[in-house]
């Protein structure tokens, strides 16, 4: 009766359409892919992964407000150029790449607080203020570096792939992201970015002060897109101001097939590292099932299509059959 | 008794326009320590734009705000909550997608030393008001998959918990039913005895009768006088009168003078329906049948089913004769069957949307309807505005923009012009001012005369008692008794919904 419960209850949870898909690509990719569960492959997946999956948590934090951020790909961008110029001549001098590593958190930081106060102080409706704050810092990554170059000293880009069997750095630096987040989640602050974005006005007559809650919300969110800014620019190795340009969409479909509501308010971070992690094996999918070159951007739009279907029509199912019930 | 406490809130003629309306033009007031005050007026009188600004939720335009004498200016609602100062809003201030608990303790979430969350202790302060004024609801419930009425105890639970010195209750009761009422009153008089000062704004002048010291009068935006019921007694033509700006002759024009007619407009044959089982009746010609029980026994489950919002698992449903099926509201529309919800933002309007385009809505429902002139609907809309009397600045105002009670009247307006066969009507008078309700009811029996059949479910026994023909008890889903002619009284009722708990747990 407990287990039945239980399983019903989970059953009942957003993210949980993305723990089927999530199931069903992981089978998949192993019935293509020799030595899936192989510890090495297993790592290196999860080193390619990390770039989507720690700026998915970061586009879901700022969707849960009830915001959108259009710009975490530029963002990511000047974040790498940033560290690629500043360390360029670091080598092995390892006090040399604070600097890089100070500039790009004082920039993450500041491009959160801009989109943040566009959306949260001046009300700005998010999707175009960080359209354009998104070719502002496009155009600021640009300026620093033209084309693509600089470096990143190679003691940095080996220490990040570090790895002890299954424990590997890549990891270490998700489990720490997501535990900032549920230390976030545990205090009222993360409360409040749940209730913004579910209804922002009943929140404001409830005393929460919603501009703050907004502004916090494209902060971290931010903070967790540097994260992910970080992880591409070692394994680059090297500064491209284009290099982030396709995560903006590709972090908001993460999301939207994780569970979490586009509307904001509803869904876990968790549902984002899953949806992340599905959106990377389709890519992978594609590649081992050798799929002619010309029919795989068909194909890996067909599967996400699929995928966001499953994901929202359980979703509206599910609140629906509560409202009734 | 002249109450003698200090005096909590006093306000000088505060002003307050939304572009070209006048919303509150003298807003002055005062109240002392443990007093509860009744804050009456029409529907658009200005009674929840001079709460909001008590509150600082709106800024006024004019005047002065006095806190235990001393002068504030509220910028926004956490200033006034430091002052003690808490509001049940007429548009709930609930999260959707948060539980009960969760809202109940939304901005003064209790936290560990470490400043976490304590979930432990914000769940049991829930429970100790939620044990009290709605007990049984479940404190994990998601906010959003709550009935109306659920909603609103919620709303009220909040502001409870939160506390304060001066309590602001905006029609906290319009949605609830008699047991549910006198919970909160007597929760109300208890803090009344410890000295909070309440403001109770009501359009059911019984409930203000028996639970408020005095009342306060708002008229177009102005206080027009105050009544003293020790020094002036409960006089409710005077207050009806302070209301509605007219001499009040204190009749009641509640004639049931319509000819029965044997004529079958709706039938139903053992319907059932999630949690409603073998529901059976005939709604009559031009018969108003009301739907009684206490809350929660399926009553808005019936209507919504009878809509098309609801599917059938079993039994067959006739309108005039004809066996139909609803598979979407669209197809009971197209045979004149329209509900008025009782969850009119959700399901009743476009909040954001003009009045005009709100009432027009209603027709596209019906197909081969698209091609009418809009100037014709105009004129429509027009009509339908002026039977309802209701108060706004143009056709094009927005909905959320009217006045909750004026929202409500639109509700129920736009199927007007349609001439419904049979018209479901879920609460409609929630909100509703006195004179509004009573032209409300006439405009319902003058439909009825004209043959509509009406099935009407109200939360406040006494419309139901008024206005039907025959009452049916719902309990668990099922019609468990029915009232007719002269066994329609407000005792029956209140007997028959208790008696069927009694029936069905021996
Ligand atoms: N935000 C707004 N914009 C424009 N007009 C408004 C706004 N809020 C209120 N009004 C108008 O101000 C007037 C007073 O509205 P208010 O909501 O204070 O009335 P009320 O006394 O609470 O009525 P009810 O009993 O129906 O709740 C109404 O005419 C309403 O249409
Ligand atoms: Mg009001």
């Amino acid at each position: 009766m407990n287990i039945v419960n239980q399983l019903k209850n989970i059953s009942r949870k957003p993210e949980f359409p993305s723990v089927i898909i999530l199931i069903t690509v992981i089978a998949l990719n192993a019935a293509l892919q020799k030595n899936f569960f192989a510890v090495n492959v297993i790592n290196v997946n999860l080193l390619t992964f990390t770039p989507l999956i720690l700026i998915s948590i970061g586009q879901a934090v700022i969707i849960l407000g009830g915001g959108l951020d259009l710009s975490v790909g530029t963002q990511v961008s000047l974040i790498n150029v940033i560290m690629a110029v500043l360390m360029k001549d670091a080598g092995d001098n390892h006090a040399a790449v604070i600097p890089g590593f100070l500039a790009a958190m004082i920039a993450a930081l500041g491009m959160g607080f801009v989109n943040g106060f566009t959306a949260g102080y001046l009300n700005l409706p998010p999707m175009i203020a960080t359209f354009a704050t998104s070719a502002i810092w496009y155009g600021l990554a640009l300026l620093i570096l033209p084309s693509p170059g600089g470096a990143i000293p190679t003691w940095l880009v080996k220490g990040f792939s570090w790895k002890y069997s299954l424990i590997s750095m890549p990891l270490i630096v998700i489990v720490l992201a997501y535990l900032l987040w549920v230390f976030v989640r545990r205090r009222p602050l993360g409360r409040y970015i749940y209730a913004v974005g579910s209804n922002e006005a009943a929140a404001y007559a409830n005393g929460v002060n919603t501009r703050r809650v907004k502004l916090y919300s494209y902060i971290l969110g931010s903070f967790f897109v540097m994260l992910g800014g970080f992880a591409i620019t070692f394994q680059a190795a090297s500064g491209d101001a284009r290099l982030g340009l396709s995560y903006t969409l590709t972090s908001i479909a993460a999301v939207v097939v994780g569970g979490i509501a586009l509307k904001g308010g509803s869904g876990n971070v968790i549902g984002a590292v899953f949806g992340a992690i599905i959106l990377n094996m389709v890519i992978n999918l594609i590649y081992f099932a050798n799929i002619p070159s010309e029919y795989q951007e068909f194909t890996k739009g067909a599967i996400i299509i699929l995928a966001l279907a499953l994901a929202v029509v359980y979703r509206r199912r599910e609140s629906k059959s509560l409202a009734i019930s | 008794m002249e109450n003698n406490g200090s005096v909590i809130l006093e306000t000088k003629s505060i002003k307050k326009s939304f572009g070209g309306v006048k919303a509150l033009v003298d807003g002055s007031f005062s109240c002392r320590q443990g007093e509860i005050v009744g804050l009456l007026g029409a529907n658009g009188s200005g009674k929840t734009t001079f709460s909001k600004i008590i509150m600082g939720l709106l800024h006024s335009d004019a005047g002065e705000i006095y806190i235990e004498g001393q002068p504030v200016h509220f910028r926004s609602p956490m200033d006034a909550m430091r002052q003690g100062i808490v509001m049940v809003h007429q548009q709930l201030s609930l999260i959707p997608d948060l539980t009960v608990w969760e809202n109940i303790n939304l901005g003064h979430e209790p936290r560990t030393k470490i400043g976490a969350l304590d979930d432990e202790t914000a769940r049991r302060k829930a429970a100790e008001v939620i044990n009290r004024l709605a007990p049984g609801l479940s404190l994990d419930r998601v906010v959003k998959t709550l009935l109306p009425s659920e909603q609103q105890l919620v709303e009220i639970a909040k502001a409870l918990s939160k506390g304060g010195k001066l309590l602001i209750l905006d029609e906290p009761t319009a949605a609830l039913e008699q047991t549910q009422v006198n919970r909160l009153f007597e929760i109300m008089r208890e803090l009344k005895s410890q000295g909070t000062t309440i403001i109770f704004i009501s359009h059911r002048l019984g409930e203000v009768l028996e639970i408020c010291d005095y009342v306060v009068v708002f008229r177009n935006g102005a206080n027009v006088g105050t009544v003293r019921f020790e020094k002036d007694g409960r006089d409710e033509n005077r207050i009806v009168s302070l209301i509605t700006g007219k001499e009040e002759s204190g009749q009641q024009n509640g004639a049931k003078d319509r000819i029965r007619s044997e004529e079958a407009r709706l039938e139903a044959r053992h319907l059932s329906a999630g949690m409603l089982k073998e529901i059976s009746f005939t709604a009559h010609r031009g018969e108003i049948i009301g739907i009684g029980g206490l809350q929660g026994q399926g009553q808005e489950d019936l209507l919504l089913m009878l809509a098309g919002m609801i599917h059938l698992e079993k039994g067959e449903l006739r309108v005039n004769g004809k066996p139909v099926k609803f598979h979407h509201p669209a197809d009971a529309i197209r045979h004149g069957v329209v509900l008025v919800p009782g969850d009119r933002q959700k399901e009743g309007l476009f909040l954001n949307h003009s009045l005009f385009m709100n009432v027009i809505y209603a027709r596209f429902g019906l197909r081969g309807d698209w091609l009418i002139p809009f100037k014709r609907l105009r004129e429509e809309v027009k009509q339908v505005v002026s039977t309802l009397s209701i108060r706004t600045e143009s056709l094009e105002t927005e909905m959320q923009n009217l006045s909750g009670g004026n929202q409500q009247k639109v509700v129920v307006g736009k199927w007007l012009p349609l001439k419904p066969q049979v018209l479901l009507l879920s609460d409609p008078a929630k909100g509703v001012d006195v004179q509004a309700k009573r032209e409300l009811y006439d405009l319902i029996r003058d439909l009825a005369r004209r043959g509509t059949s009406v099935i009407l479910y109200a939360s406040d026994n006494e419309e139901l008692v008024s206005h039907c023909d025959r009452i049916f008890v719902l309990y668990e889903g099922q019609i468990v008794e029915e009232l007719a002619g002269a066994e329609i009284t407000e005792d029956n009722l209140v007997a028959a919904s208790l008696r069927a708990t009694v029936k069905q747990s021996a």
